[in-house]
């Protein structure tokens, strides 16, 4: 095989711009998608700088058209498709039970949950074709337990745990491997939305027998390593990377 | 302590791993030995120890053989003084035994947890806290399949094993916070050397990959724990085993 060809979902900040550069910086070819036209341009810039060859493509996952087109147009630029990462996701509002609607509730699912089910359909649709494949679904510590204050979003990370190992087991057969990477606390946009003061931080250092936050290359690293062929043999595994959090 | 070595910094790293002469063991000496690692080989017979290290030095790597009994205390304590001080810890040493749970005598079952566990606990009680104090290490210790899912005539083997991934949740976070990490392994069926080959395979059928293990792909998931790709992962037991106990 040549360079690999891998497609990243919400690729613009955090873990998912980690792992673009990481997978970039080990010579695949990059489809990062996204929802911002200028910072993803500017993304596949700098992933070019690494001598690979990169692209961004506009899409939002939670629009079956933009994640067909998305799939569709790695292919058609690339040839194929060999690692997908489904990273795009949203802590949605973060509150209690009571505060929660319809709405808030549809915020999060559409694109945590929906999102990972459209992308893997048009991911595996191509991946069963080649007969060879790895997806990685970014779930989350609350993947598999419980958070006080963030129901919808453990509900949807729990979601994506579940659908992983359902399809894992649909296509092994087919040469294509799924997994999940769940993040534990890692030091992330994301997180400072969900955690807000600085003081929270401290508390949450304070459980992690690492007795720090994750960094978002540290999240790469293992992304990469798990979408490889060096865990050819792994599937269906939820790998949690959060300094022991939930050990 | 007196080893003159205890008091500088250790260039190339030093791994010990147990068991080393052959299977996945030999396959991690060989794996770490490529990633710049000074293998300490340990084994049972100096001949079959001269063979793993002329085959790391046949590629360019650096090794020493060890010689210990794991299912004796005072041999065990002696590998690690010798041992000491490392980096990387891999459990990997010690026999499976299979067979009606009436069938087993008490001798063997003691035996069966003095070299699957009590080992793996004497040397981690020995090298982590050196570990600790030098701010950095990963321990490595090989649980399996037979751990996770009930295989007739597995009861004492699946428990040793199991064991170690207890052992490994409550030294992730007795050592962690001082920056070793600790993580477990847990191998489905492998081909690696004495192994039923006709078995091997009827248990790999029953895996979502439908096929048995290489002892490489084995050892490429402890080569990433042992490197700092990993460094975020603590506390976790991975399974390789095609998916068997994923779904």
């Amino acid at each position: 095989m040549n360079k690999p060809v891998v497609l990243i979902t919400g690729g613009l900040t955090g873990i998912g711009r980690a792992s673009a550069v990481a997978f970039a910086k080990k010579g695949a070819n990059v489809v990062v998608g996204g929802r911002h036209d200028e910072a993803g341009k500017a993304l596949a810039e700098e992933l070019r700088s690494f001598g690979t060859e990169a692209e961004f493509i506009n899409a939002d996952v939670r629009r079956e058209d933009d994640v067909r087109a998305l799939v569709d147009q790695t292919v058609e630029r690339f040839g194929r498709l060999d690692v997908a990462v489904n990273n795009a996701g949203t802590e949605g509002q973060v509150g209690p039970i009571l505060d929660q609607t319809a709405e808030t509730y549809a915020a999060t699912f559409d694109t945590n949950v929906l999102g990972v089910i459209l992308s893997m359909k048009h991911e595996v649709r191509v991946m069963q074709r080649q007969g060879s494949g790895s997806i990685i679904n970014i779930s989350s510590t609350y993947g598999h337990h419980g958070g006080a204050g963030a129901s919808v979003y453990v509900g949807s990370k729990h979601a994506v745990e579940g659908i992983t190992k359902s399809v894992a087991l649909e296509v092994a057969t087919s040469g294509i491997r799924v997994n999940a990477v769940a993040p534990g606390p890692t030091d992330t946009g994301m997180l400072t939305r969900f955690i807000g003061a600085s003081e929270n931080k401290a508390a949450l250092v304070s459980q992690l027998p690492l007795a720090r936050l994750g960094l978002s290359e540290e999240l790469a690293n293992a992304i990469v390593f798990i979408g490889s062929d060096e865990a050819s043999y792994i599937t269906g595994h939820v790998l949690n990377v959060d300094g022991g959090l939930t050990n | 302590m007196t080893d003159s070595r205890s008091d500088l910094d250790l260039h190339p790293p030093v791994a010990l791993v147990t068991g080393a002469t052959s299977g996945i063991g030999r396959a991690v000496a060989l794996a770490l030995a490529d990633e710049g690692f000074t293998v300490l080989v340990h084994g049972r017979e100096a001949r079959r120890g001269a063979e793993t290290v002329a085959a790391v030095e046949a590629r360019g790597g650096r090794a020493r053989f060890l010689a210990a009994e794991l299912g004796d205390a005072e041999d065990v304590q002696r590998l690690a003084e010798q041992a000491e001080p490392v980096d990387v810890l891999v459990n990997n040493g010690g026999f499976s035994w299979f067979g009606p749970t009436a069938e087993l005598d008490v001798a063997t079952y003691d035996r069966l947890f003095a070299s699957n566990v009590r080992a793996g606990y004497q040397l981690v009680a020995a090298l982590a806290p050196g570990m600790a104090e030098r701010g950095h290490g990963a321990i490595i210790s090989l649980d399996s399949m037979a751990g996770h899912v009930g295989l007739a005539g597995g009861a004492a083997y699946g428990a040793t094993k199991g064991a170690l991934t207890a052992m490994t949740r409550a030294w992730a976070a007795e050592f962690s916070p001082s920056g070793v990490r600790v993580n477990t392994v847990a191998p489905g069926p492998v081909f690696s050397d004495g192994a039923n080959h006709e078995r091997i395979e009827q248990l790999g059928q029953t895996t979502l990959l439908g096929r048995g293990a290489q002892v490489e792909e084995i050892a490429e998931v402890i080569a990433f724990l042992a490197s700092d790709k990993a460094s975020y992962i603590t506390g976790a037991l991975i399974p390789v085993d095609g998916g068997r106990t994923a779904v």
